[in-house]
C-alpha cells in the first residue's frame, strides 16, 4: 500500500474469497489487489500452448507490444 | 492445426514445436467472427531464437498466453457508464519467451485475470507515496520507459512485488 510497509497484495484461498461480502471485497479493492488461488476450474480449452513455438504476423494487422 | 507447421525437439523427439501465424493461431483459440472480435495484439513476438538479456523489469512474463477481456452487452446502460467497451475489450497473443512490458490493462480501468494453463510471473508497481495515483499512463510522468522503469529518480518513487500465478489462480 501506498506510503506503508503491507504489501499491495491481498492473498485468499477461492473457498476464503467465497464467504466475502461483495462490500468486502470492493473496500479491499479500494486499496489493494486480490489474488485468489485455487479457483475451480471445470473447463478444459485443450490449448496447445506448451509446443506452440513460434508466432509470424504476416498478415500485419495486429498491434505488438515490446520488442525482439 | 492443419494448416500450421511443426517441427521436432531434438532434445525430446515427442515434442512438436508448432508454428504459425497470429490468425492461425487466433483461429484455433477463439470462436468469435472476425466482426465480433476486440482488437488484436502480440506481445514481444518470439520470431527469433533471443536471450532475455533484460527481459522488462517490471510487467509480465508468460509461459505463453492467450488473453481476451470483454465487457458484457449491458454493461454501459446497467451501470450508466459510455466509452468503457472499447477501451476494455481486447486480445492478446504471446508465444513461448514472449514478455510484456511494463503496461496498465483497459487504460487504467479494473481488470481480472484468471490462468488457465501454464504460469505467469507479474509484478506490480507501488508508488512510494501517500496516495497511489498509478491509474493512467499519463499519472507515471513525462519520459518513462516501460522497460527500465526502475531508473533514475524512479528508484526513490516505485516498489515492487511479485507474484508468481499458476493455474486456478485469480487477481
Amino acid at each position: 500500500m501506498p506510503g506503508t510497509d503491507q504489501s499491495r497484495i491481498f492473498v485468499a484461498s477461492h473457498s476464503e474469497f467465497t464467504k466475502l461480502h461483495s462490500r468486502e471485497i470492493q473496500r479491499i479493492l479500494r486499496e489493494r489487489i486480490i489474488l485468489v488461488h485455487g479457483c475451480l476450474l471445470d473447463y478444459d480449452y485443450d490449448w496447445d500452448l506448451e509446443s506452440f513455438g513460434r508466432l509470424y504476423d504476416v498478415d500485419r494487422k495486429t498491434t505488438v507490444h515490446g520488442t525482439v | 492445426m492443419d494448416s500450421v507447421g511443426s517441427f521436432f525437439d531434438p532434445h525430446n523427439p515427442e515434442l512438436r514445436h508448432h508454428q504459425g501465424t497470429l490468425r492461425e493461431f487466433y483461429e484455433i483459440t477463439s470462436t468469435l467472427s472476425s466482426e465480433d472480435c476486440p482488437p488484436l495484439n502480440a506481445i514481444s513476438l518470439p520470431v527469433h531464437p533471443r536471450t532475455l538479456y533484460i527481459p522488462c523489469q517490471f510487467g509480465s512474463l508468460a509461459s505463453h498466453e492467450v488473453a481476451q477481456s470483454r465487457v458484457p452487452p449491458q454493461y454501459e446502460t446497467t451501470f450508466g457508464v459510455s466509452g468503457v467497451k472499447s477501451k476494455m475489450e481486447w486480445c492478446l497473443i504471446g508465444g513461448r519467451g514472449a514478455v510484456s512490458p511494463f503496461h496498465m490493462d483497459s487504460d487504467g480501468h479494473g481488470t481480472a485475470l484468471i490462468v488457465l494453463k501454464g504460469g505467469k510471473y507479474w509484478i506490480l508497481p507501488t508508488r512510494l507515496t501517500d496516495t497511489d495515483t498509478l491509474s493512467s499512463f499519463e499519472s507515471l510522468g513525462p519520459g518513462w520507459n516501460p522497460y527500465y522503469v526502475n531508473e533514475g529518480e524512479n528508484v526513490n518513487r516505485f516498489r515492487f512485488e511479485a507474484v508468481h500465478l499458476q493455474k486456478g489462480d485469480m487477481l
